[in-house]
């Protein structure tokens, strides 16, 4: 007992696991479940006893009464029956009695205080013994003479659970009992049988916990345990011997494993370095775009990187020694690797380009280069080096080299085209100074500039517009608009070219006009663009015809001539950019060789197209523009707004010019003085505020790009004024691309114009702002402003002409 | 109305509407025809001889008797009922039973029986002075009757205690029980 007690914390003797606990469990589960059989028994037998005595006590009872009973029924005599049903107040167990007649009809009762009266008629005429809600109700016939007169009902309290719950008190006191007697027994069992066990498990435990070896078990007068307790000790004597010499053998062998762990964790680390630098090195070689590769001291190639194997198409081993050199380009073999040998015999740096057969089949140019490798003791081991492809770096090289040509020569186009119309300028300014100039050779003087101005003018849009095509700048803003006017506006452009050249232009257009949904100023852009052409490539007082027709399924616009024609070799290139035909021919016409390309581009934009024809050389061409039928409309309201009512006799206003080229703001203050204006002119965005904050103008024309302060920042500050904040504003400028045009707009430009502003689109705008201002206070004026400010801004040469 | 409702309750096994009034002459009727149930005679009867019963005076009675009588079940003993005039006709009979009508000579009619094994039944005013064995009587409206032992010992005929105990008044009785049952009301 000593031994188990003190290692209560491997095992609990008392608990199940332990074998003084299972002996108990053993002798208490038997006892449990004899008494507990036992008393089921019994319960049965004394439940069923109890039933049937009382039964039979009631059934007695019951016959008892109905002898009793049978005059006092005969009879009809309440009250003896009543006499005779009180007498069972003597008998506690009878809850109830009841005499029914024979149909019945309660006749007479007895009920004992407190418990539940019989019912008023009887319904179950059945004369055995039943149980229903607790009670045992029996009921018998009441026979005389043959004939039955009634019937008695006796109900007595069947307390079944009273019963029960007093025999099972009685059965709970034995059980106790029984227990108590039965842990003591066990106790005593328990002390001989486990005890030795105990003090067995308590040596082995301690020698398990301690590794004390030198621990025996007690002796036992148990004849079993005695034995199994010598073996235990003999088994411990032999094993402490054996543990000694195990653990001198266990140290040695732990000293040993320690070394070789040492060992391989040195190794292990030495290969995690060589395994990382090794993937570093092969990464850098993949990652660059350059094959890298490897040569030792004799020339011959060890290594080369996957792009670069991956370039030429071929295996390491393809490439090793002096493989690579098959797939040089035959023209290149022979330098490039007497080249190599000699790099190989002086040990020097290689430097060499040659083309390489790729796996394309092609051959890239390659720029090679190596390196001399030597070790520690200077001796040359190999040459490491790259092979860079360098086809894209030369294709670049040989565009940007074309397109510099390309620029030299448009350049010198540009210059020439420039140069061209000064010429008559300068004569005509020439001749405008002389004395003595009648007013017929002042006027063709005057208009000699005008017109080569307003080519000039043209030639600088087509430029810019190209220019925004090709960049993706240009935005289409469609609209319903007559096909006519269209047609209209075109030659309204190109009138004063055909005229000049005396050529007799027809114009077929369909009996009824039509809407088209394009962008107006585009269209009529590109008709004149190739009417221009047309009147240019024909001799003077030639033909040309411009149609209009409706097709089935789009609108189709031609213009013929019986000019000089295409060579069918020119007609696919035709509208390229800068393509030309024959240029020499007609220099003087000149031209940038743009008009086609854009007129393409604008007819594209609209999801339309554009080809040529012509029979040959000298025999006259046809151009035809067609666009898709989708964008046509029915014409829903009668004549339109073809072309705006020009204000020749407007009323008069006030207009400031601020412009610091003086010969620009004084021009255009002359010109719109002329029209009839009061006008101002400034050469300064300061000195414009101060004749503006004097002179209060309806109008203000300004310059973008002024040394003291820009268009846009004079116009905000206009705009704070108390006389500004209203008037017509006018940017005049070089700058003419659409985020110039935002910018001016948002800085409270009500219009916008690219230099050379056309004088008279100018003095149109001015009579229109003035005419309502007039009328309505500006407000009619308001929605023209704000519809078509990109339009009068972007293309003022619309108006130009005519 | 409460008297009415017990004689009908009291008659509802002999008919099988329930709740049908019993007059006060069918009620003495079947107290007639139970009587024979608690009185012995000293001749043991057979089961096959017919039980006879003799009215006198009272026609309604001897209709009402023989209705019952029918009405009983198989397997009783058979029951012989007879009208007559006078006592002479009622020699061989166990039970005779004289209507109200002769009243006034009852006390002669009932001397004349002598010490005749008959169970007598009357209803009158004072039956049992008469000589009569059992005599009906009116009580709170509801039909009793009382006995008189002494009459039943002249005539040889043994009354049972059960018939004395359900009895109105029983007259020369010997034990007290019956005297005290009489005190009681």
């Amino acid at each position: 007992m000593s031994g188990a007690r003190r290692e209560t914390a491997h095992f609990t003797p008392g608990s199940a696991r332990s074998l003084r606990g299972k002996l108990t469990l053993v002798v208490l589960l038997t006892t449990a479940i004899a008494l507990l059989t036992m008393t089921t028994a019994l319960l049965h037998r004394d439940l069923t006893q109890y039933w049937r005595s009382l039964a039979a006590d009631l059934d007695t009872e019951a016959g008892i009464l109905a002898l009793s009973m049978a005059p006092a029924v005969s009879f009809d005599d309440q009250r003896a029956a009543q006499r005779n049903l009180s007498a069972l107040s003597a008998k506690s167990a009878i809850l109830s009695a009841a005499l029914y007649t024979a149909d019945g009809q309660l006749y007479a009762r007895y009920v004992r205080p407190g418990a539940q009266p019989p019912p008023a008629r009887l319904a179950i005429q059945d004369v055995s013994a039943r149980l229903a809600n607790g009670r045992m109700q029996v009921s018998r016939g009441i026979v005389q003479g043959g004939e039955t007169l009634g019937t008695i009902r006796l109900t007595a309290a069947y307390d079944l659970w009273g019963h029960v719950g007093a025999y099972l008190r009685i059965l709970g006191l034995i059980m106790v009992l029984s227990m108590i007697v039965a842990l003591i027994l066990a106790a005593r069992l328990r002390r001989s049988i486990t005890a030795p066990v105990d003090a067995l498990a308590g040596v082995a435990h301690e020698i398990v916990t301690r590794g004390d070896r030198t621990l025996r078990a007690p002796d036992t007068p148990l004849d079993e345990f005695a034995q199994i307790t010598r073996a235990f000790n003999s088994v411990l004597a032999e094993s402490e011997t054996n543990t000694r010499e195990l653990q001198q053998i266990n140290r040695s062998l732990t000293q040993q494993i320690e070394e070789t762990r040492a060992a391989e964790a040195a190794r292990r680390v030495a290969e995690s370095a060589l395994r990382q630098s090794e993937q570093l090195y092969r990464a850098i070689g993949e990652s660059i775009n350059y094959g890298v590769w490897v040569c030792d001291a004799s020339g011959r190639n060890v290594y080369a990187s996957d792009s670069l194997l991956r370039l030429l198409g071929v295996t390491q081993a393809q490439c090793s020694n002096l493989g690579w050199t098959e797939l040089l380009h035959p023209d290149d073999v022979q330098a490039s690797v007497a080249s190599w040998l000699e790099c190989v015999r002086t040990g020097g740096t290689w430097y060499r380009e040659h083309r390489f057969r790729g796996t394309d089949g092609h051959y890239h140019p390659v720029l090679a280069q190596g390196v001399p490798i030597h070790n520690e003791e200077g001796e040359l081991t190999g040459w490491a080096g790259i092979n860079l492809d360098i086809g894209r770096i030369k294709h670049t090289e040989e565009a940007l080299r074309d397109a510099d040509r390309r620029k030299d020569e448009f350049l010198a186009t540009l210059a020439h085209e420039l140069r061209n119309p000064l010429a008559p300028i300068r004569h005509a300014a020439r001749l405008l100074g002389l004395r003595g100039l009648d007013e017929a050779q002042s006027q063709s003087a005057r208009d000699i500039i005008s017109r080569q101005v307003a080519r000039m003018a043209l030639l600088l849009d087509d430029l810019l517009e190209v220019s925004r095509i090709t960049r993706g700048h240009l935005e289409l803003r469609p609209e319903p608009v007559s096909a006519g006017s269209l047609v209209r506006a075109a030659v309204e452009t190109t009138r004063p070219l055909i005229e000049s050249k005396s050529h007799r232009l027809s114009i077929q257009l369909p009996e009824e006009d039509f809407d088209i949904v394009v962008d107006p100023l585009r269209i009529s852009q590109a008709l004149s663009n190739l009417l221009t052409n047309a009147a240019k490539y024909t001799d003077p007082g030639g033909r040309i015809l411009l149609q209009l027709r409706r097709g089935e399924d789009d609108v189709v616009f031609s213009v013929t001539d019986s000019g000089i024609g295409v060579p069918a070799a020119a007609l696919p290139t035709i509208f390229e950019m800068f393509s030309q035909v024959n240029s020499a021919i007609d220099r003087s016409e000149g031209g940038l060789g743009i008009g086609l390309a854009l007129v393409k581009g604008l007819i594209s934009m609209h999801g339309g197209n554009v080809d040529a024809a012509s029979e040959g050389p000298d025999r006259g061409s046809t151009f035809t523009i067609r666009i898709p039928g989708s964008s046509v409309r029915e014409k829903a309201r009668g004549h339109g707004t073809d072309q705006p009512q020009r204000a020749q006799q407007g009323p008069r206003g006030r207009v400031l010019v601020v412009d610091d080229n003086r010969d620009a703001a004084d021009s255009l203050a002359m010109v719109l003085g002329k029209a009839g204006h009061e006008t101002f002119t400034a050469y300064t965005g300061e000195r414009a505020l101060q004749i503006g904050e004097r002179e209060h103008p309806d109008v203000i024309v300004l310059d973008i790009g002024m040394p003291d302060m820009t268009g846009y920042e004079a116009a905000q500050r206009v705009r704070r004024t108390k006389w500004g904040n209203d008037i017509l504003l006018l940017a005049i400028t070089g700058w003419g691309q659409k985020e110039d045009i935002e910018r001016a707009l948002k800085a409270g430009f009500d219009f916008h114009m690219t230099k050379p502003a056309d004088p008279e689109h100018v003095e149109n705008l001015l009579a229109e702002y003035l005419q309502s201002k007039l009328r309505t206070g500006s407000k009619l004026f308001e929605e023209k402003r704000n519809g078509s400010r990109r339009d009068s801004a972007n293309h003022p040469h619309r108006h130009r002409g005519g | 109305m409460l008297a009415a409702a017990a004689l009908c309750l009291s008659f509802a096994g002999q008919s099988a509407h329930a709740g049908e009034v019993y007059s006060e002459e069918a009620v003495k009727a079947a107290f007639v025809l139970r009587f024979t149930s608690y009185v012995t005679w000293p001749e043991p009867a057979s089961a096959t001889t017919p039980f006879r019963i003799a009215v006198l005076g009272d026609s309604a009675m001897t209709s009402r008797l023989r209705a019952l009588v029918e009405s009983r079940g198989v397997g009783t003993r058979p029951i012989d009922v007879r009208q007559i005039s006078s006592l002479a006709d009622a020699r061989d009979a166990q039970l005779l039973y004289i209507g109200a009508r002769r009243s006034g000579d009852l006390p002669a009619l009932l001397r004349s029986l002598g010490s005749r094994r008959i169970l007598t039944v009357t209803d009158a005013a004072h039956g049992l002075e008469a000589g009569s064995i059992i005599n009906f009587l009116v009580i709170d409206q509801r039909v009793r009757f009382e006995v008189s032992m002494e009459a039943a010992r002249h005539a040889g005929l043994g009354i049972s205690s059960e018939l004395l105990s359900v009895a109105v008044r029983v007259q020369g009785h010997r034990a007290g029980p019956l005297t005290a049952n009489e005190e009681r009301r």
